[in-house]
């Protein structure tokens, strides 16, 4: 650790925000790659993601059009009339619909994160950096968030959210807001604790002797340093919330149809289950093997960024 | 110890306060207010609404309104359901019955499976029995909860399936077949949404239980304790489990709260009376006082699961100071 710190000559230079510290990239790949089912789960990630972007160029088919020549009222068998993967209850073609309901659940997956990520550094990190009882009260808010389930909490304001609105359809935009705004509470713990003890650190010290400000302290000293488990937990996250996302979707106070989520493309599903498997088993099969790679990736990334944190 | 716990307790009495505060502020923004269920009854006029409004205090301001509902819970009376016709306390009644079987079978499972688990995965790390444990435990984590749930309703209760020779189709929902009470009737309707709940506490616990007993097996008295000459079996069963159920014993602490507030999703797909059911019910009508004490009931036993955790966490470990 001593050795991090860097002596002050001459006029006030940068003091390098501990490159010393941090694994090399080459490092940090090489320990990832080790992790063979965390690569996997990258490739896997990468195709979907793809899937997603360009899969409608692809396959060109309107998610919410009926297909008002071969319905019949019930949903079609994979493979019937072109539809490749059958169409749901409402003759919907369901791939149309996986990939429209895949641009929907990564964006709102990814925004809540980022959401998550500033709310929860910018709030843990003054409140770890700063102390006494700036510290204290936003860690007694983050209790107050903490301590009502969110299941329940969110549910309760999707719903007067979509009822107060005149709107049928409730946005995309208000299930990321309302996420991200009850869920940063882990990454602001993160923050904080590891700001506590990065602030009393020698080059901190040094930062602060040669005149540093308070936020050029946060942000180049402190934030390069805090960075990694943020990183991973924001990965994990990701699957945490398409698993929340596609369950408030499934109860029907998420995304709202006609815009496909993956999962109110299963709010239906229990009811024709007997008759049509295939509405049931795809959209949950997408959501279990993005959450899945997701998981296995964050999993690699620990390994390879933070190996101390197991 | 005492003093920890009453002054953890007064400590939790001002954010359970502010909590119910911020509660009964967001659910009074439903639109129609507490009195929308009759708003959907066409055989209650304006007028009748205008005098329920005055009766019920509810053309008052805001805050007067959740003084009184403060009022009434402190000398528990959770106000009357609308949706049920009946009071909120027996409507809770009616459920939580339901929610603790459901929940306590579901944990109680994934708890000794996890904690079975993970002492093999930690003791037999890196082996295939590792891998598929840990395989299993990250299933578990990546779950969607409903669709397992329906997954499991489509291979064993649509069709059923054939075991052994005989034909079983597992029933799917409610927890019961008639009206009388069968252990063997109800254990059959609990298979299913007890394995689809059981399979994230089981990857929790199973995690959890794998990486504190590596922290413990590879520490100094466990070495000991080896060098000693003990039996491998002793050394793990007698000396590392016992320390490293500390920390389960913390995590399962923190599913109290579920235990209470049951699991909104199985419930629903699974169509079982319990609380997640009552409160999904409730969310569908704004049926403000189940809402309100549903919502603040589980708040409860959040802050008491987290104090049952640190005094479980101090009492266990005598090197945890109380601060």
């Amino acid at each position: 650790m001593a050795a991090n710190f860097v002596p002050n000559v001459g006029p006030p230079i940068d003091v390098p925000a501990e490159d010393a510290f941090q694994p090399s990239r080459n490092t940090v790949w090489k320990r990832f790659r080790k992790h063979r089912v965390a690569l996997i789960g990258a490739i896997v990630l990468a195709i979907i993601g793809t899937f997603a972007a360009l899969g409608h160029f692809v396959y060109p088919v309107d998610p919410n059009a009926i297909d008002q020549v071969n319905w019949t009222g019930y949903p079609l068998a994979p493979g019937v009339a072109g539809h490749i993967l059958g169409t749901d209850e409402n003759g919907r073609d369901l791939l149309a619909r996986l990939i429209a309901g895949s641009q929907i659940s990564l964006t709102v997956a990814i925004a809540t994160v980022l959401m998550q990520v500033v709310i929860g550094s910018a709030l843990g990190g003054i409140a770890g950096y700063y102390g006494g009882w700036i510290d204290f009260w936003i860690m007694r808010f983050t209790d107050v968030v903490l301590s009502i389930p969110l299941l329940p909490l969110l549910l309760v304001l999707t719903a007067i959210v979509s009822a107060t609105s005149n709107k049928a359809s409730l946005s995309f935009v208000v299930i990321i807001v309302l996420i991200g705004a009850l869920t940063w509470t882990a990454t602001a713990r993160l923050v904080r604790a590891s700001f506590l003890s990065l602030r009393e650190r020698e080059f901190t010290e040094a930062a602060r002797a040669i005149g540093s400000g308070d936020m050029r302290i946060i942000f180049r000293h402190l934030m390069p340093n805090a960075v990694a488990p943020i990183i991973v937990q924001a990965t994990l996250n990701v699957a945490n919330v398409i698993l929340l996302e596609s369950a408030l979707s499934f109860l029907g106070f998420g995304i709202q149809p006609p815009q496909a989520s993956w999962g109110n493309m299963l709010a239906n599903a229990q009811s024709n289950i007997t008759i049509a498997p295939w509405v049931a088993i795809f959209p949950g099969l997408c959501i279990l093997i993005v959450s899945l790679s997701i998981n296995y990736l964050g999993d690699g990334l620990r390994d390879a960024l933070d190996p101390n944190q197991r | 110890m005492l003093t920890f716990v009453v002054r953890r307790i007064l400590q939790s009495i001002p954010l359970l306060l502010l909590i119910s505060m911020i509660l009964f502020g967001i659910i009074s923004e439903a639109p129609g207010g507490p009195l929308t269920p009759y708003l959907q009854n066409p055989h209650i006029t304006e007028a009748d609404i205008v005098r329920l409004k005055h009766n019920l205090g509810l053309d008052q301001p805001v805050p007067i309104q959740y003084l009184h509902w403060l009022g009434q819970v402190l000398h528990g009376d959770f106000g009357y359901s609308m949706s049920n016709s009946e009071p909120t306390i027996n409507a809770i009644g009616d459920r939580l019955g339901a929610s603790l079987q459901l929940m306590g079978s579901a944990i109680g499972l994934a708890l000794i499976l996890g904690v079975i688990f993970g002492i093999i995965s930690a003791v037999k790390q890196y082996t295939w029995v590792d891998f598929l444990i840990t395989t299993l435990a990250f299933f578990g984590q990546s779950m969607p909860v409903f669709w397992f749930a329906l997954m499991l309703q489509l291979a064993f209760s649509v069709n059923g399936f054939t075991c052994c020779g005989y034909h079983i189709a597992l029933p799917s929902a409610g927890l019961s077949s008639g009206d009388n009470f069968d252990l063997g009737d109800r254990i059959q309707h609990l298979i299913l949404p007890v394995t689809v709940l059981s399979l994230a506490y089981l990857a929790l616990f199973s995690r959890f239980m794998r990486s504190s007993m590596l922290e413990v097996i590879h520490s100094d008295y466990v070495r000991t304790a080896s060098a000693k000459g003990l039996t491998r079996f002793n050394v793990i069963m007698r000396h590392a489990f016992r320390n490293a159920l500390i920390p389960i014993v913390t995590i399962a602490a923190l599913t109290v709260p579920d235990l209470v507030g049951g699991a909104v999703i199985t419930e629903k797909i699974f169509a079982i009376p319990g609380m997640g059911n009552l409160f999904i019910n409730a969310l569908g009508q704004f049926d403000f006082a189940v809402l309100m004490a549903f919502m603040c009931l589980t708040a409860v036993f959040v802050v008491l699961g987290n104090l049952l955790a640190d005094v479980c966490y101090a009492w266990l470990d005598p090197r945890v100071k109380y601060t």
